[in-house]
C-alpha cells in the first residue's frame, strides 16, 4: 500500500508540471502585452514600458521565463499581480478557503444527494421514485448553473428571506451557492449510479444469488450496491474540478469572496497572471482529489491492493488471485 | 460490508480532515462580526423609524457602523490616480484630508492649512499646528511638498500643475510653505483642494518600495490595522474597512466603523440593498435607480444627484504620436463626418428609453450645475441632414471603434449609437466596448479615434478641470482638438484672474467646441445611491463633488 | 459517409447477434433509435430548431441589429412573438440568429475536438509505446485543469470572438475523445485485417486513415449530441464573465445575462429572461437526450 501511495505520489508531480507549463503556455502568447497592463496609459511613453517590460522580465526568452515561473512556484511565488502591487499568493492565499469550502460543498451533497437518488432509482427502476429522479436530473443537468444561484437567491434570499444574500461569513451563507454549485453534480451523479447499479443488477452473479435464494436486501448490499459504488467512487474525485469550475459563477452571484471572484475581477482589471495562479492552484487541488480518491480507491478494491502488496512476487501473485476470488465471489 | 464500512469511513475522514483545514484557515472569524452586527441596527431601523429618527444621534455607546455597497474597482490607493469615485470617496473623505475645499463655486473652505496667499508670484501656504497622521507622526510642510511633488510627477495630472515651481519651493519652518509660482493658473486652488491632493505623511509615502496598497492620512479615520504587519482592513476587491483614527486632530463624526463591500455584480448589490445588509449602495444600472425611484423597495429611498459633467461622444481629430512618431489625421478630422453623426443620433429617445427616466439630456458640455452653463442645447435629430453631410464627407466606410469604460450605462449609450449611425451608413465597432485587452495596445498608441466618457471632476470643481478634457492640450482623454484658436482660448482663460471674464471666456470656448460639432452632449451626468430610510442625512452627506463624504453622516 | 457506414457494418457486425432482416450497422442503430419516443421528439424538435436557426433571416421579418428605441420590452404580440428586447429588438430574430452563434461555436468547439482527439487517440493507440506514454501524459496534464478554468484561461488570452471561443472549449474536450479513440483503436488494431493491411507494406499513415479512424469514429459522433450539449453551456458560462461573443453579436448565453439586469422587474420583462432561458434549457435538453438515445440505441444491452 505505501509503495503504491509513492508510486501515485511521483506520478502526480509531471502531471501537476505540465499542467503549470500548459497554463503559463497559454498565458505566454496572450495578445496584451503585461507591461501595457502594468503601466495602464503611461504605457504611451516607450521608455517606461522598455523598462518596465525589462524590469519585469518580459524580454527573456520563453524557456527562462517558464523556468523562472516554475522555480518562484516551488518557492510558493506565483508571482506578481500586474493591477495590485501584491504577489498573486496574498491576493489568492485567503480566498481558497471560500472556494474550498464551496467546491467540497457542493462535492459532499453531489455525493450525499446524488448517489441515494441514483440508488433508490435504479432499485425501483421504472416505478414514480425513478421517474421524478431521472426527469429531475434531466432538466436540471440542461439549466445553466449561473440561472439556478439567481432563482435560488431571488426565492430563498429575497422572497422568503431565509438565507443572507451574499457573503461568506457563516454556515447560512453558504446553503445556496453550495447548492447552486452542486446541482450539475448531484444529477451527474445520480445518473452515473443509477446506470452502473442497473448494469450490474443484468451481470450473472447477481442472477445466480437470486436463483440461489439469497435474500434481497442481501444481493442489494452485498452484490448490487459494493459492485456498483467502487467505479462511481472514482467519478467522486474527478467531480471536485466541476463543483470548483462551477463555483466561479456561483461565486460572482452570491459575492463570496473566492478565487472565483478573484478570476473574475482579474479578467476585468487584465490581470492575467492572477487568473493564471488562479488555475494553477485549482489544478493542484483537484490533482490531489484525484489522488485521494485513486488512494481510497486502491484502499477498498482489493484487485489493486493485492498488487502492492509487500513480499516476493510469488506472494504478492497469490495474494492477487485470492484477492480477486473475494472479490468476484462475494 | 466490511468494505463498504471502510469505504465510508474513509470518506467521512477525507471530507472532515478537508472541511477543518477549509475552515480553520478561514479568516472571516472575526471579520465577519462586526458586519453581520451592523444588519441588525438597520434590521431594528427600519421596523421602528420613527423612533430612529426621534433619536438620531442617542450617544448609547453602541459601537455604530454604517455599511456601503460599491462596484468593485479600487486597485491603488494613490490619491494621484483617480480615487474621487463612488468607489474610493469613503476613503478620501474620512481617510484623507487636503489643505482646504472648494465648492463648485469657488468658495474655500480651510481644512489642514490655516491661512492661504495666493498670488501670480507664489503661493504662501500656512498649516494648522498639531494634525496628526494615524501613525502618529505629526503633519509639516515637508509633508505638503512632498505630496505636491507626487502628483505633478503623475503623466496624467502633470499639466494641471506645470504652474507650480516646486523645485525651487521654500520650506520656511514646519508650518510654512512658500512655492514660487511659474505663471498664474486661476484653478490651482480647487485642484489643490481636491481629493487628488489629500496629504500624504512624507516618511511613510516616500519610503523605497512603498507601492500604494495602503494610506495614511490625517482624516477621522484609518483603515483598519497598521498597514505593516496587519493590513486587514483592506481585502483586494471584497472589502476595506475604515475604523476612527486615534490621533484625529478635529472633532469626531458620528460612525465608528464603515465597512465598504465590492460588488462585481450590480444585481447582487442591489439584492442586498433590498435584504437590508447594506446601509447604502451605488447604482448605475438604469433600471434598478429606476425601481427605487418609483418605491419598489419599501425601506429603501434613492438619493441623486446631478454632476457638473456630462456624458459625450468625444471624436479624435488626430490620432498616434504616442511615442513622438508624427500625428496623422484620424475619420473625425473631417467637421461633415462629426457633423453626421452629431445629427444622425436621436438624443433625447436615447436619454430617455435606454436611462429609463434617471437621465436628463444634456444641453452644454457641462451639467446645469456649473457657473460656466449656458444652454448650448442638443444636436438635433435629423437623419436626412446627417446623410448629407456624409454625403459631403470624405469618409470611406471604414469601420470606426469606439471605445467606453464599461459601466452598463456607457456601453448602452455606444450600442444605440451604433444602431443609428448604421442607419445613415457609419459603421461602428463595438470589439472595444466591452473587451478592454484588446483595445489596450491601440488605446496606449491613440489610435482609437472615438469613444463615449464623462468629462470626470474628480480632479475638482473648477471648470476648467472638467474642460481641459475638451482642451487641446489634453493627454488624459482620447479626445485631441487641433484647433490653435481654442487652445489659445483655453490658456488665457485659466489664467485670467477676474471671474467675469474667466466665464466670458469658458464660455466662448465651450461656444466654439459645440459650434465645431468636436464632442455630442448626450446627458447630463449624475449619481445614484439606493439608501435605507433610516438614513435621513445621507442626501445632506453628499459632497460638492457629487460623492460621498461620510463624516457628514449623522445617522 | 457511404464508406464508412458498410466498413464499420462489417466490423462492428461481428460482435452483433444475427439478425432476420439486414440493416447494416447504422440501420439497426437507426431502427432501434426510432422505437424510443423520446428520442425522435428531441430529433424532430432539433431539427425544427435548426431549421429556424438556418433560415433565419428568411422567416423574420426584423433586422436583428435593427433598434427601436421607441418600442422597448414589448411583452411578446402578434407583431413581436416573443416581445422586444432593451434596445427595442426584436427578441426571436434575435434568439434565432444568435442560435447560429451559439451551435456554430459548440459544433466548431466540437469539431475541433473531435479532430485533434481523434488524430491523438489513433495515433496513441497504433503506435502503443512512447508515443502512447507521451501523448497520453499529455492529456492527464490537459484533464488536470478544470475544463472551464481552461476555457476561462485560453478565452482572456486569445480574447474573444467566434474562432477563439471554440477553440477555448475543444481543448478541454480534446483528452476526453482522445483517450475513448485510444482504446477503441487499441481493439481495431489487433483485428487480422489491419496485420493484413501491414503484411501488404501499407503505411502507417494510410492505414489510419483508411483503417483506423473511420472503424472508430461511429462512437464518437454519436457522441457529439453529447458534446455539443455540453458546449452550448459552456458558451452561456463564459458569456456570463464576459467573454465568449461581444455584443450586439447576439448569442444565447449572452441575450439571457443581458436579460437577467431586468430580473427585478420580472412582472413587465419577464420575456427577455424566460425566452433566451428556454432556449438554451430545450436546445440543451434535446442535445443531451437524443445523445443518451444514440447512445441507448448503439448499445443494447443497456435497453430495458
Amino acid at each position: 500500500m505505501i509503495r503504491y501511495i509513492l508510486r501515485r505520489l511521483v506520478l502526480i508531480i509531471p502531471v501537476l508540471l505540465g499542467a503549470i507549463i500548459v497554463v503559463f503556455t497559454i498565458n505566454y502568447f496572450s495578445t496584451t502585452d503585461p507591461a501595457m497592463i502594468k503601466l495602464g496609459i503611461s504605457a504611451s511613453d516607450p521608455v517606461k514600458l522598455a523598462a518596465m517590460r525589462e524590469s519585469m522580465g518580459l524580454n527573456r526568452p520563453y524557456i527562462v521565463q517558464l523556468g523562472d515561473y516554475i522555480w518562484n512556484l516551488l518557492h510558493g511565488n506565483l508571482g506578481n499581480s500586474y493591477v495590485y502591487s501584491k504577489t498573486v499568493w496574498e491576493l489568492l492565499a485567503g480566498r481558497i478557503p471560500n472556494t474550498l469550502k464551496l467546491g467540497l460543498g457542493a462535492m459532499v451533497i453531489s455525493v450525499c444527494v446524488g448517489i441515494p437518488l441514483g440508488i433508490a432509482a435504479a432499485l425501483h427502476q421504472n416505478s414514480a421514485i425513478d421517474y421524478i429522479t431521472t426527469t429531475f436530473a434531466v432538466i436540471m443537468n440542461a439549466m445553466p448553473g449561473f440561472l439556478v444561484a439567481v432563482i435560488l437567491m431571488l426565492i430563498f434570499s429575497l422572497k422568503l428571506g431565509w438565507f443572507p444574500v451574499s457573503g461568506a461569513d457563516s454556515f447560512r451563507h453558504f446553503v445556496l451557492p453550495v447548492i447552486a454549485a452542486g446541482i450539475g453534480p448531484i444529477t451527474q451523479n445520480a445518473r452515473m449510479t443509477r446506470s452502473s447499479i442497473l448494469e450490474v443488477i443484468r451481470q450473472d452473479y447477481v442472477r445466480t444469488a437470486r436463483a440461489k435464494g439469497v435474500a434481497e436486501s442481501v444481493i442489494t448490499t452485498r452484490h448490487v450496491l459494493k459492485n456498483s459504488l467502487i467505479p462511481i467512487l472514482t467519478m467522486v474525485g474527478a467531480g471536485l474540478g466541476t463543483c470548483l469550475a462551477g463555483s466561479i459563477l456561483v461565486e460572482m452571484i452570491f459575492n463570496i469572496p473566492g478565487m472565483g471572484m478573484l478570476i473574475n475581477s482579474s479578467i476585468m482589471a487584465k490581470d492575467f497572471i492572477t487568473v493564471q495562479g488562479c488555475v494553477v492552484v485549482c489544478s493542484v487541488v483537484v490533482a490531489l482529489a484525484n489522488l485521494l480518491t485513486d488512494l481510497a480507491y486502491a484502499a477498498v478494491d482489493p484487485r489493486i491492493k493485492a498488487q502492492y502488496t509487500a513480499g516476493s512476487r510469488k506472494d504478492r501473485k497469490k495474494a492477487a488471485e485470492a484477492a480477486e476470488k473475494e472479490a468476484n465471489a462475494a | 460490508m466490511k468494505i463498504t464500512l471502510r469505504l465510508l469511513a474513509l470518506a467521512l475522514c477525507l471530507a472532515l480532515c478537508l472541511g477543518l483545514a477549509a475552515c480553520g484557515g478561514s479568516p472571516s472569524g472575526d471579520a465577519a462580526e462586526p458586519a453581520a452586527d451592523a444588519a441588525a441596527p438597520a434590521a431594528e431601523a427600519e421596523a421602528a423609524p420613527a423612533e430612529a429618527e426621534a433619536a438620531p444621534a442617542a450617544d448609547d455607546g453602541s459601537y455604530k457602523v454604517f455599511v456601503y455597497g460599491t462596484d468593485a474597482n479600487s486597485t491603488t490607493f494613490d490619491p494621484a490616480s483617480d480615487l474621487q469615485t463612488n468607489s474610493g470617496s469613503f476613503l478620501v473623505h474620512a481617510v484623507g484630508e487636503s489643505l482646504w475645499t472648494c465648492d463648485p463655486d469657488g468658495n474655500m473652505t480651510l481644512k489642514i492649512a490655516n491661512a492661504v496667499d495666493y498670488t501670480a508670484e507664489a503661493l504662501d501656504i500656512t498649516l494648522n499646528q498639531g494634525v496628526m497622521f494615524s501613525n502618529g507622526d505629526e503633519l509639516t510642510a515637508d509633508d505638503v511638498l512632498f505630496t505636491f511633488k507626487h502628483v505633478a510627477a503623475q503623466l496624467r495630472t502633470a499639466a494641471m500643475y506645470a504652474c507650480m515651481d516646486l523645485e525651487n519651493a521654500e520650506i520656511v519652518d514646519d508650518y510654512h510653505l512658500v512655492i514660487p509660482m511659474n505663471y498664474y493658473d486661476a484653478a490651482l486652488i480647487d485642484l489643490l483642494g481636491n481629493a487628488s491632493c489629500l496629504i500624504l505623511d512624507a516618511d511613510v509615502a516616500g519610503a523605497d518600495g512603498y507601492a500604494y496598497d495602503w494610506i495614511i492620512g490625517t482624516g477621522p479615520y484609518m483603515l483598519k490595522g497598521d498597514g505593516v504587519t496587519d493590513k486587514s482592513g483592506w481585502e483586494e476587491s471584497v472589502q476595506y474597512t475604515l475604523v476612527r483614527n486615534p490621533y484625529y486632530w478635529g472633532e469626531e463624526p458620528y460612525y465608528d466603523e464603515f465597512d465598504v463591500k465590492f460588488y462585481s455584480e450590480e444585481s447582487t448589490r442591489y439584492a442586498d440593498l433590498q435584504a437590508g445588509n447594506l446601509d447604502a449602495a451605488y447604482l448605475t444600472e438604469a433600471t434598478y435607480i429606476n425601481n427605487l425611484s418609483r418605491g419598489a423597495v419599501p425601506g429603501t429611498e434613492l438619493v441623486t444627484a446631478q454632476e457638473n459633467s456630462v456624458f459625450f461622444f468625444e471624436m479624435a481629430q488626430a490620432l498616434g504620436g504616442a511615442s513622438g512618431e508624427p500625428e496623422v489625421e484620424g475619420p473625425f478630422a473631417d467637421i461633415n463626418l462629426r457633423k453626421a453623426l452629431a445629427h444622425c443620433l436621436d438624443i433625447p429617445t436615447m436619454v430617455e428609453a435606454l436611462g429609463e427616466g434617471v437621465y436628463e439630456v444634456a444641453s452644454d458640455l457641462v451639467g446645469t450645475g456649473s457657473w460656466i452653463y449656458q444652454g448650448l442645447g442638443t444636436y438635433e435629430y435629423d437623419p436626412e441632414l446627417a446623410a448629407e453631410y456624409l454625403a459631403q464627407s470624405s469618409y470611406n466606410g471604414e469601420t470606426i471603434t469606439i471605445y467606453c469604460e464599461g459601466t452598463a450605462w456607457n456601453a448602452a449609450l455606444c450600442e444605440a449609437a451604433q444602431s443609428y449611425a448604421a442607419a445613415i451608413g457609419i459603421s461602428l465597432d463595438l470589439s472595444g466596448v466591452t473587451d478592454f485587452a484588446t483595445i489596450l495596445p491601440s488605446l496606449i498608441a491613440n489610435e482609437v479615434p472615438m469613444s463615449v466618457g464623462q468629462a470626470s471632476n474628480g480632479s475638482g470643481n473648477d471648470p476648467a478641470n472638467l474642460l481641459q478634457q475638451f482642451g487641446p492640450s489634453s493627454d488624459n482623454s482620447l479626445l485631441r482638438v487641433r484647433d490653435e484658436a481654442l487652445g489659445d482660448l483655453f490658456n488665457q482663460g485659466s489664467q485670467e484672474t477676474d471671474h467675469d471674464a474667466r466665464l466670458a471666456i469658458y464660455q466662448q470656448f465651450t461656444q466654439g467646441i459645440y459650434d465645431n460639432y468636436f464632442v455630442i452632449p448626450i446627458a447630463v451626468g449624475s449619481v445614484s445611491f439606493g439608501v435605507n430610510t433610516a438614513h435621513t442625512s445621507f442626501a445632506s452627506a453628499i459632497d460638492t463633488s457629487n460623492r460621498v463624504d461620510p463624516c457628514l453622516l449623522t445617522d | 459517409m457511404n464508406e464508412t457506414v458498410t466498413t464499420t457494418a462489417a466490423v462492428t457486425g461481428e460482435n452483433e447477434p444475427v439478425r432476420l432482416k439486414k440493416r447494416g450497422y447504422w440501420g439497426e442503430v437507426w431502427h432501434r433509435l426510432k422505437k424510443n419516443p423520446v428520442s425522435m421528439i428531441c430529433l424532430g424538435f432539433l431539427t425544427i430548431m435548426i431549421l429556424a436557426i438556418v433560415f433565419a433571416t428568411a422567416i423574420s421579418p426584423y433586422d436583428y441589429t435593427a433598434q427601436n428605441l421607441m418600442e422597448r420590452f414589448q411583452t411578446p404580440s402578434a407583431a413581436h412573438w416573443m416581445g422586444t428586447d432593451d434596445y427595442g429588438r426584436d427578441l426571436m430574430t434575435r434568439l434565432l440568429v444568435g442560435g447560429r452563434y451559439s451551435l456554430l461555436i459548440a459544433i466548431l468547439s466540437v469539431a475541433i475536438g473531435i479532430v485533434f482527439g481523434m488524430i491523438i487517440g489513433a495515433l496513441c493507440g497504433y503506435f502503443g509505446k512512447y508515443v502512447d506514454s507521451v501523448l497520453m501524459r499529455l492529456m492527464d496534464v490537459i484533464m488536470s485543469i478544470p475544463g472551464m478554468m481552461l476555457a476561462i484561461c485560453i478565452s482572456v488570452a486569445l480574447g474573444s470572438g467566434v474562432f477563439n471561443t471554440a477553440l477555448a472549449l475543444a481543448v478541454g474536450t480534446i483528452p476526453m475523445i482522445a483517450r475513448q479513440l485510444r482504446s477503441s483503436t487499441m481493439l481495431i488494431n489487433s483485428q487480422e485485417y489491419i496485420e493484413a493491411a501491414r503484411s501488404f507494406g501499407e503505411s502507417d499513415f494510410k492505414i489510419i486513415m483508411t483503417h483506423i479512424i473511420p472503424n472508430t469514429l461511429a462512437p464518437i459522433i454519436v457522441q457529439t449530441s453529447l458534446y455539443i450539449g455540453g458546449a452550448i453551456m459552456g458558451i452561456a458560462g463564459l458569456s456570463f464573465l464576459g467573454l465568449g461573443v461581444q455584443p450586439p453579436t447576439p448569442e444565447w448565453g449572452n441575450i439571457l445575462n443581458n436579460g437577467l439586469d431586468y430580473i427585478y422587474d420580472f412582472a413587465t420583462r419577464w420575456h427577455v429572461i424566460v425566452f433566451p432561458a428556454l432556449f438554451i434549457v430545450l436546445a440543451e435538453l434535446a442535445f443531451n437526450l437524443l445523445g443518451d438515445g444514440l447512445r441507448d440505441a448503439m448499445d443494447p444491452r443497456m435497453r430495458q
